[in-house]
This record gives structure tokens, sequence and C-alpha cells, in this order.
């Protein structure tokens, strides 16, 4: 059964394709850089566009796949190409050989140059395979190469998400917020279903950008916060919570509002990971504290199971519960995404 | 397959101003693929960037065992084709200076442009709904699963007709099936086109592969 739904979706993707191609034919950075988003926003079309069809063909799966794989190849991303590719493999395998063959003859070389380009340009970046899990430490001379190493990786396969999120991580380890900012924004522009860069992307807000800016985005994410992941429930609720403290007691009653709402939502939902469900559960019994007029003690850490990262953790972060939340929220999250 | 143009003295003359397409097909579909046949086509020396651009058109269409010749006369009214895309004018300034990285992209993207020119000339009241990039067709017509319609486009810098048919037959040897065959192996097309056009000399095949 053909939904009137599907014309319509593979119709947007498209266009996104067509405008991709316009504005890389125009070149430029930042044109080019939108033109290989716009690519990724096509094979997530694509996607959508099948999920409409009732009980569609191997044959039209394939073609889906196929398509979702060449925008990821022509947007410079290959590992997500890979994992698309992984779906046309799975796909083509239910049907014969001589149907498979003459779907797969432009996407194939294609795909296959890209990934030996990728495998050779990681070749030559052995820092970047090595210590990409703790940049954070990196110094001097090895700081230095490891910059270049990225440089030179992310010139070349730009439409890369996890590229731009390891130049934030380097950026914000560095002290510089707002290349931070600019790095997360980008990464989020490319996977906008990753959970954790829209987290991470909510947590540097206030350190990259001036109050206003803050408090529309904040608003902007208050909007949405009933569909919202639960990682940005947790996010949003702590940035109100540091807000409440400092702000006027006109202001606070609302905020904390605001807070208590977002982690219930975050709460709610299905499939939370245990490290962000405890955090979740802390915030809610910091807020419903606040919300009394009482102080938050390291007491509620432990009652949400925390207990074991507060003992673990050095004296001089133990000293304001919110504070120690906080920093143990950063560094989930960045080790998550990471 | 394709057969040999046909050797007539007078070829008939068709005109195409290129503002028509704004008519003919959606404006998504258009706004873009304009500036890149304004930077693509008028390459070359002084003499070539005069207008109208003539192209050599071979057309096939169904069934025909040989190509009919005509003579493509294609013109544009700069400031019609302006009120519908304020930035035209520096988007194609853009296009032209590119590197060559850029090139591949405004060459697929002239074709795209100029294979809505054909499908105004030679398949009227057709209008693009889709457009693929990893399988052929190209730009599709009919995206019902397992019934597409559409037109399959090149375009080629230099090489004239040889380089096309090169394209449109692939070559038994290399084991590659051209662009041709491909399409009329593919269970899932009912009908298909082809688009392709040579800047230098300037040349353009359009031919209905399928059924």
């Amino acid at each position: 059964m053909t939904s009137e739904q599907y014309p319509l979706g593979v119709g947007e993707a498209g266009k996104l394709k067509l405008r991709a191609t316009a504005l890389l034919a125009e070149g430029g950075e930042a044109r080019v850089f939108e033109g290989l988003a716009l690519l990724h926003d096509a094979a997530r079309a694509e996607a959508r566009a099948l999920q409409v069809l009732e009980h569609p063909s191997a044959e039209v799966r394939l073609a889906s796949a196929v398509e979702q794989c060449a925008c990821f190849v022509e947007g410079r991303a290959p590992t997500l190409a890979a994992r698309a590719w992984g779906q046309v493999l799975d796909t083509a395998r239910a049907l014969p050989e001589n149907a498979v063959g003459p779907m797969l003859a432009r996407l194939e070389p294609r795909y296959l140059r890209l990934v030996a380009d990728f495998v050779g340009a990681l070749r030559k970046a052995p820092r970047l395979a090595r210590t990409s899990a703790s940049v954070e430490f990196l110094q001097g001379r090895e700081l230095r190469r490891y910059l270049r190493e990225l440089e030179t990786l992310r010139s070349r396969f730009p439409g890369t998400p996890g590229l731009w999120w390891s130049t934030c991580r380097l950026e914000q380890a560095q002290g510089r917020p707002r290349a931070a900012w600019a790095a997360i924004q980008r990464a989020v522009r490319l996977d906008p279903d990753n959970v954790h860069y829209a987290a991470v992307r909510l947590l540097l807000m206030p350190r990259a950008l001036p109050t206003k800016q803050v408090e529309a985005l904040l608003v902007e994410t208050y909007a949405g916060i009933q569909r919202a992941p639960p990682e940005v429930c947790l996010v949003f609720a702590l940035h109100e919570m540091a807000r409440a403290r400092r702000g006027t007691p006109a202001t606070r009653a609302t905020r904390l509002e605001r807070a208590l709402e977002a982690v219930i939502q975050g709460r709610s939902r299905q499939g939370t990971p245990p490290e962000v469900s405890q955090s979740l559960h802390a915030a809610q019994l910091l807020v419903t504290e606040q919300r009394k007029g009482h102080e938050a003690t390291l007491d509620l850490l432990y009652r949400a199971g925390l207990g074991e990262a507060v003992v673990s953790s050095p004296a001089g972060k133990r000293v304001d519960a919110f504070r120690f939340l906080s920093q143990h929220v950063t560094q989930a999250l960045t080790r998550h995404a990471a | 397959m394709s057969g040999p143009a046909t050797t007539l003295h007078v070829m008939r003359v068709v005109d195409h101003p290129l503002e028509r397409l704004y008519a003919d097909q959606d404006f998504d579909w258009v706004v873009d693929t304009v500036p890149a046949v304004l930077a693509w086509v008028p390459a070359g020396a002084r003499k070539r960037r005069r207008r109208p651009l003539r192209f050599t058109l071979h057309h096939q269409p169904a069934s025909a065992p040989v190509s009919e010749r005509l003579l493509l006369r294609l013109d544009w009214d700069l400031a019609q084709l302006e009120a519908r895309d304020r930035a035209l004018t520096e988007r194609t300034a853009r296009m032209r200076a590119g590197r060559t990285a850029q090139r591949e992209h405004v060459t697929e993207l002239a074709a795209y442009g100029l294979a809505l020119v054909g499908i105004s000339l030679l398949l009227p009241g057709r209008r693009v709904v889709s457009m693929r990039k990893g399988l052929p067709p190209d730009l599709l017509f009919d995206v019902t699963p397992g019934a597409l319609r559409g037109v399959e486009v090149a375009g080629r810098s230099r090489g004239g007709l040889a380089a096309l048919n090169a394209l449109r037959l692939g070559s038994a040897a290399a084991d590659d099936l051209g662009k041709q065959g491909v399409l009329r192996e593919r269970r899932d097309i009912v009908e298909a086109h082809l688009s392709l056009w040579c800047a230098s000399p300037r040349v353009f095949v359009i031919a209905k592969v399928k059924p």
C-alpha cells in the first residue's frame, strides 16, 4: 500500500539534495558545510519517507538504503555512510544478485572510495585514534600535533559529526568557549538526533552566548520539553536551578517550577541510561528542597544513588550538592558522547 | 542502442528561453539549476559565448531506430531570471570562480538544469517531483514504489557525441553496462529517458530507453 505521504517525503528529500548540490557548487566554507548538512537532512528525509509505506518490498527498502548511504557519501560523512552501508548489505540479502547489481552500480564504487580515503587519512592521524577519549589531558607538542591531525581530517571529511565533537572538546579544554560552541553547533546540525550533542550544546550555551540569547534558548528548550530527551531535560533543569540560586525571589519560583517540570518529564522517558536517571532523580530531590527554601545537602545525592560518585570525588567538590551534581552531569555527558 | 545521427541538409530549429522552465517546473527545481547552466555552458572564447547558444540535439523517441537531429537555440532574459532569483548574478559568479571540486558539482547541476530544458521541449507536461543521488534515474516524474518514471542525466565538458554515446552504452570490455543498460536491467523502473549534454562541442542527446 502506498501512502499519500510517501511522494511528499521523497519530494522533500529530492529538493534538499538539489539545494545541497547548489551550495556545494557555489563553494565557500560556510555554504559547503550547509550543503553537507542538507545532504544529511536528505538522508533522514528518505528514511522517514520509507516509514510511511506499509510493507515496502525489499527492492523499495534497498533503494531507500542506497539513497540514504549515497547522501552520507556525498555528505563527506564516512562513519554515517558506513552505518547506512550496513543497512544496504542487510536489505540486499533479500534480493537476487541480478537485481542487486544494477542497484549498487553507482553507489558501491563511491562508497568504497570514500572509506579507502577515510582509512588512509586515519592512518596518518595516529594521535586522533589513540587519544580521542582523553583530549583534555593533552599538552604542548602532543596537543599541537593532535590539533593538526584533527584539522586535516576535518577539512577532508567536514560532514563527520564526531570530528566536530572532538573539536568542541578540545576547544573547551583549551578554555575557548566560543570556538567550542561553534563546533558543537556544527555537530548538532549534522546529527540533530544525537541526544548527547544536544545536551552538551545546552550545557555550553551560557559560556559562549550573551545572557539574552541564553534566555531565548532556554525558553525555546522549555517550549519543547515535553518531547525533549532526558539528557536535555536534565541540563535544562540544572540551568534553571543555577539561575534560581542567583536570581531574585520573584523569578526564583518560576525557574524552580520549570526545573521541576523538566526533571519530571525527563524521568518519565523510557530507556533512560542509569547515570542520567540517577542525576535526574538527584535534581528532582534538590529542586524540591530548593522550592521549600531548604538547603540542599549531599544526603540527597546519596538517596538518588550517586553515593559512589560522592565518596570517590575530591573533598573540595563535595562542599555544595548542586555544584557537585552540575560537574558530575557535565563529566558524564562529555564522557558518554565521546 | 543509439543509431547514427541522420544527416539532414536542413535541421529543424527549436528555440528555448531558459525562463520558461519556471512555468514548466516547480520553482525549487529550477532556481538552483539556472545559475549552474549560466556558469557552465558559456565557457570558452567570446565567439562561443554568443547567444543564443546552439546545440546539436539528437532526439530518439521510443523505439525509433535512429535519432532525429535538431538545432536547439538556448537563450535567456537575464532580467526575467533575476526577477525569480535576486542572487542569480552572484551565484553564477561564485560557480564560475569555483575550484576543481566545486566544478564537478557545477557540471552536475547544469546537467540537471539542461535536462529540465529537454523535458520542457520533448516531454511537455512532465514535472519533476524528486531526485536521487545513489541510483538512477536522477530526476523522477513518478516515485510510485516499484514503478518509477524518470530521466537519467549526465553532463560532459568535452568529447561531443562520442563521449555521450560511451556514457550511454558503456563498454563490454570494461564490464560497463552504460547508463542505458543499467536502466533497462532495473526491475523497479517502468519508464526511463536519458538526457546527456556536452559543453564542447555543444551536443545534447535525449532518448527514451525504456519501455
